[in-house]
């Protein structure tokens, strides 16, 4: 993140961070042992939800622009994972499928929300959602309407030279940690590219990488594109979790939630948005049982973030760093994202 | 022939709401710049209290008076408290996170809803002689229809013409347009911005009380009615009220038309027509930069 890192500490992080990043992922293997199914069910849900919410960081964080409609991508990768596993097609062919047909109309969605910006591309993306929204709902041959998609499930996944059986919905709640973490692993090493540095200074400046000669049209409409395919395959991972695709998956207020992570967790950081979707995860379940007051709690939370640390969570470190006065300046990314939401001190 | 007119009414009918809903929307971002979820909450406030005085009196004549008065001073006093509250905190942000804060005010709302008035349905009654109406050819056309399309028609023309044509009017433009230059001019500007708030909080109110007889008052009304306005507002060029009337009529027509003539095909008019002439015209059918007219 940062470009002036103190030396002291610098050469350990490195060791700690992937000690810290496996110890998560042992913990996230061991659910099953420890909790209900309930527990694992929505610990499943919420590895989804990261990798949804990262997913929508590339257009949002990289790209600079607000997409209202990426839950529809999701939900669109749920079904078509759905319908090929109730067709008797394998995992992988489910997953393949999901994140080609994500992608495809991800860059339908591309083609046209890009010809416009700000809060145009917003609400276009935001119709192009309700559209998948309605025809999931309407289509009842395909989608089976509004009751949706039941009884998707995998009972085995090749591995090439063995079959693994997975007898159960713990089995599957692995297979989905296993590959939630390959994606968001996929997603760090994008977010390091050159093309990720290209998109960011899209974001930053347009006009001037318009006049250094870059099209910023084709760089958005792939990062869309990239974007679209991660959406689809979290949902088509998600699918066999509950055993369940419904219409609401795709609806505009479903949508919001992959924004309010990343809004929640900072945009301006690769984590951020997996630290605003585990708490979002966290109010949900912890607040399962008071209906009304679940949503009150997640509005008031979600203005004390935009009110008071428009950066989001994992900005606040970096603001007490620099409140103390110990040396460091804000990243360029921070920067950014205070600058974009008019706070007062860059 | 009947077919064709009947659904060119449900469409005008039901596109005069939508629009009397839209009209504070795009008055507020005329003015103040924010793309406002929470209005679809106060909405939904104002047609809850307007449904349960109707409820409790049993629709008497008198009942209908003081639902409009109880539904419109709710919602200019809750818009007017988010704006102090909490809105004009976010002018200083861009239009992606203004709409964020907004729809966790939206979110807090529902919240409130759920709490105050439960997860069941409410159901106003509708007066008398609203049911009753006309036949032209083989449709008939009920006092209700009538009523809501004049409204619509009345309140789009007397807003142009209030901001065209009077000094309060212009005030309001000046603010919008210029609002260092009208400061110096002696304009308050901060109150003109709550002042405008408490005028979308009336025509939310108002689109409340009229929509209450017609439909169940549930907890998705916010939710719903907000996207359908902003398809609006956006279709109209965002700030202009002509441009949202007739949005709010090519939209609701665009749907009532599908629906009648491809029942069996997924019902996505509204969004399918909104995104087609945003691809042509990217700005809306009127665009104007912050001039409300």
């Amino acid at each position: 993140m940062s470009t002036t890192k103190s030396n002291d500490t610098g050469a350990l992080r490195p060791a700690l961070r992937t000690a810290g990043a496996l110890a998560v992922v042992v913990a996230l293997l061991l659910v099953p042992a420890f909790t209900t199914q309930d527990v694992v069910f929505n610990v499943g849900s919420a590895v989804c939800a990261i990798v949804l919410a990262l997913s929508f960081n590339i257009i949002f964080g990289y790209g600079g622009v607000v997409s209202f409609g990426h839950a529809s991508l999701f939900a669109t990768g749920g079904y078509v994972a759905g319908i090929a596993l109730n067709n008797g097609h394998g995992f992988w062919a489910a997953m393949a499928a999901a994140g080609v047909v994500g992608a495809v109309v991800g860059a339908l969605f591309a083609l046209v929300a890009l010809r416009a910006s700000g809060i145009y591309f917003a609400i276009i993306t935001l119709a192009m959602g309700q559209i998948v929204f309605v025809v999931a709902e309407q289509w009842d041959d395909v989608t089976g309407g509004i009751s949706g998609l039941s009884g998707v499930g995998v009972d085995s996944v090749s591995l090439g030279f063995t079959t693994v059986s997975l007898p159960d919905a713990d089995a599957y709640y692995r297979l989905v940690v296993v590959m939630g973490v390959l994606f968001v692993g996929a997603m760090w090493l994008l977010s390091k590219t050159r093309f990720t540095r290209l998109l960011r200074a899209t974001r930053d400046d347009d006009v001037r990488v318009a006049a250094l000669g870059l099209n910023v049209y084709r760089w958005r409409f792939v990062a869309f594109v990239w974007s679209s395919l991660f959406a689809a395959l979290a949902g088509g991972l998600y699918a066999p979790l509950g055993g369940l695709v419904y219409p609401e998956l795709a609806r505009w207020d479903a949508s919001a939630e992959p924004i309010l992570a990343t809004l929640l967790g900072g945009s301006g950081s690769f984590w951020g948005p997996v630290v605003g979707a585990t708490v979002f995860a966290l109010i949900d379940f912890f607040a399962r049982d008071l209906n009304s007051l679940r949503v009150i709690i997640t509005g008031a939370i979600l203005l004390l973030v935009l009110l008071a640390a428009p950066g989001g969570l994992t900005s606040i470190r970096e603001r007490v760093r620099r409140h103390r006065g110990k040396g460091q300046p804000a990243t360029d990314t921070e920067k950014d994202v205070t600058a974009a939401v008019g706070g007062t001190d860059v | 022939m009947d077919q064709l007119l009947g659904a060119v009414l449900n469409g005008l009918t039901s596109g005069s709401i939508i629009f009397m809903f839209a009209a504070g929307l795009t008055v507020v971002f005329g003015v103040a710049g924010i793309l406002n979820f929470a209005h679809g909450g106060v909405f939904m406030l104002a047609a809850y209290t307007a449904a349960s005085i109707l409820q409790r009196s049993s629709g008497s004549s008198i009942s209908y008076l003081y639902a409009i008065i109880g539904a419109v001073a709710v919602a200019a006093l809750l818009s007017v408290a988010l704006e102090v509250l909490v809105i004009r905190r976010f002018y200083q942000y861009q239009h992606e996170y203004m709409l964020l804060g907004t729809y966790a005010l939206l979110l807090v709302l529902e919240g409130s809803a759920e709490i105050t008035f439960g997860v069941d349905a409410y159901f106003a009654p509708m007066p008398g002689w609203a049911t009753n109406g006309f036949s032209v050819g083989a449709v008939f056309v009920n006092w209700y229809s009538v009523l809501v399309i004049v409204l619509g028609v009345a309140m789009a023309a007397g807003l142009v013409l209030w901001l065209r044509h009077t000094s309060s009017g212009k005030v309001i433009k000046a603010a919008a347009i210029e609002p260092e230059a009208s400061r110096s001019l002696g304009i308050n500007v901060p109150l003109v911005l709550t002042l405008v708030f408490a005028l979308g909080g009336v025509f939310a109110g108002l689109a409340g009380v009229v929509l209450a007889p017609n439909q169940a008052i549930d907890l998705s009304l916010g939710s719903t009615f907000v996207v359908q306005a902003f398809a609006v507002v956006v279709v109209g060029g965002l700030g202009s009220i002509s441009g949202a009337y007739v949005a709010a009529l090519v939209l609701s027509l665009a749907n009532s038309l599908w629906f009648t003539y491809l029942p069996g095909v997924p019902q996505v008019a509204l969004y399918l027509v909104m995104v087609l002439i945003l691809v042509f015209r990217p700005e809306g059918l009127f665009s104007v930069r912050k001039v409300t007219a």
